[in-house]
């Protein structure tokens, strides 16, 4: 997306708002057929350009196809919670709402994110059903939920706000400046680092290896750069400042020289880059950097229980505080002691 | 940028837009506590998304600690929701107006609806009764909430 098409979101949009406000419970009634054919041709619009907008050649057709059921099942659940006269249907259909967010999270590979999320709801929602049933249900529809407050105003603050963050968006989304290297490179650079770094266990030259780098990156520059700024990081302090330096000045020179077309300078200074990358692949030889990638949920135990370590016990006071918290607010007083 | 962050990005957003209208427009305690909760859902989309575009697991870290806060605010909004209920017997936010700041006008509803009863014409299935019924008191309240 660019600034070209925010303009074409825009409609989409707005459509979409006036539907959720027709939606919205007030003293007309709600409109349900038309708002819903409104609310119907917003998501086609609005799913037509995401299905056209679709991605790169590293982006498989099923998970596109998967993002997109998901994404309108948690749009549309959301639009019908809101909407919802019947607060038991509202927490029905907040719980759909929470298994596609669940769902979006695993085409993300956060798998125990996923299931935490499922357990956690599951429960908040069945508690919060019970409420519910119990308090709400007695006496029929109330009136407090027949009347939304405001619709008309909510729904226009709601689409600055939605506009505003799609404009942010589209300006993130501008071409970078040619020289930054895409962090899309990444993953193949670190493949490749791996590969390097097995052809180097099995006791190849670091000539062969080194070379055998340079010649399957597609894009020489980027590619190369960005693993041997990724290897920097295992490394000391003191090592990673000097490491960093020969890298910038050897990289500064390349892209000067593909810049004027000088044939040697550029084979001047690919071959230094060439020495600088045999030199850190023979240093960092056997670091587990190419490990951290394999293990989702064990890495995020090692990073929530090492990195976080002290944030969990923080997140853990805070529980005990809120359950005390909790029973200490709903404790039945006498009457009158209230 | 990469297309598929964005997509998650304006999926968070949305969702995050569509429980900030619930959260400002229903009366309904329950309801606006949820909408909270999809603010949230919305939110942390984003972290999941951010996470795995930079292959670092701060993001889902961050969301796991958004889950626990999520159960300690639902906690503590259950029970003052219970609280709420038990003094005005009702779950609209309108009933608790005078909590507002001092020097502001109290804001009546523009429409007053009454409550809606239940269809008469709806039959639930139902069981025969079986046993005796226990004897009790009809002038007894149950303060059963």
């Amino acid at each position: 997306m660019n600034l070209a098409q925010f303009g074409l979101v825009l409609l989409p949009l707005a459509v979409g708002m006036v539907a959720v406000w027709l939606l919205l419970p007030s003293d007309r009634g709600r409109q349900v057929v038309f708002s819903a054919a409104i609310a119907a041709g917003a998501a086609f619009i609005v799913g037509g350009l995401v299905l056209l907008q679709r991605t790169g050649p590293d982006v498989p057709l099923a998970f596109h196809l998967l993002f997109c059921t998901f994404a309108a099942m948690a749009i549309g659940s959301g639009v019908c919670m809101i909407t919802q006269s019947n607060p038991v249907y509202c927490a029905l259909w907040f719980a759909l709402v929470v298994l596609s967010t669940c769902g979006l999270f695993l085409l993300q590979s956060a798998m125990f994110l996923a299931a935490a999320t499922i357990i956690v709801y599951a429960g908040a929602i069945v508690v919060t059903f019970l409420f519910v049933i119990m308090l709400a249900q007695q006496t029929g529809l109330a009136a407090y939920d027949r009347h939304a407050r405001e619709p008309l105003l909510a729904c226009i603050a709601a689409f600055v706000l939605l506009a505003v963050f799609q404009y942010a968006l589209a300006l993130a989304g501008r071409p970078a400046t040619p020289n930054a290297a895409e962090p899309r490179d990444l993953p193949r650079a670190l493949r490749l680092l791996a590969d390097a770094q097995k052809q180097l266990a099995q006791g190849q030259s670091p000539d062969d290896v080194g070379k055998e780098l340079l010649l399957r990156s597609e894009n020489p520059d980027s590619t190369v750069a960005n693993v041997l700024f990724q290897l920097t990081e295992t490394l000391p302090a003191d090592e990673r400042a000097q490491a960093r330096t020969a890298l910038e000045s050897a990289t500064t020179k390349l892209g000067r020289a593909r810049l004027v077309e000088d044939r040697k300078l550029m084979d001047e200074s690919l071959a230094e880059l060439d020495r600088i990358g045999q030199s850190l692949l023979l240093r960092l030889q056997g670091s587990p950097y190419s490990q951290m990638q394999v293990d989702h949920v064990a890495g995020l135990g090692q990073s929530l229980f090492g990195d976080y370590l002290w944030a969990v016990e923080v997140a853990g006071t805070l529980l005990l505080i809120a359950t005390v918290g909790a029973i200490a607010i709903a404790l039945r007083r006498k009457e009158g002691n209230a | 940028m990469n297309p598929v962050l964005h997509n998650y990005l304006v999926i968070g957003a949305a969702l995050f837009v569509l429980g900030m209208i619930g959260f400002l427009t229903r009366r309904n305690l329950i309801i606006m506590f949820l909408s909270a909760e999809m603010m949230l859902q919305g939110v942390a989309i984003n972290l999941v998304a951010f996470s795995a575009y930079h292959r670092s697991y701060q993001g889902q870290v961050f969301t796991i600690f958004i889950l626990t806060v999520a159960a300690c605010e639902a906690a503590l909004a259950l029970a003052l929701i219970l609280t709420l209920y038990q003094r005005r017997r009702t779950l609209d936010v309108s009933a608790w107006q005078e909590l507002r700041e001092p020097g502001v006008e109290a804001e009546p509803d523009e429409v007053v609806l009454e409550p809606v009863e239940p269809a008469a014409s709806v039959h639930f299935p139902s069981l025969t009764p079986a046993g005796l019924e226990p004897s009790t008191p009809k002038e007894q309240e149950t303060t059963h909430v």
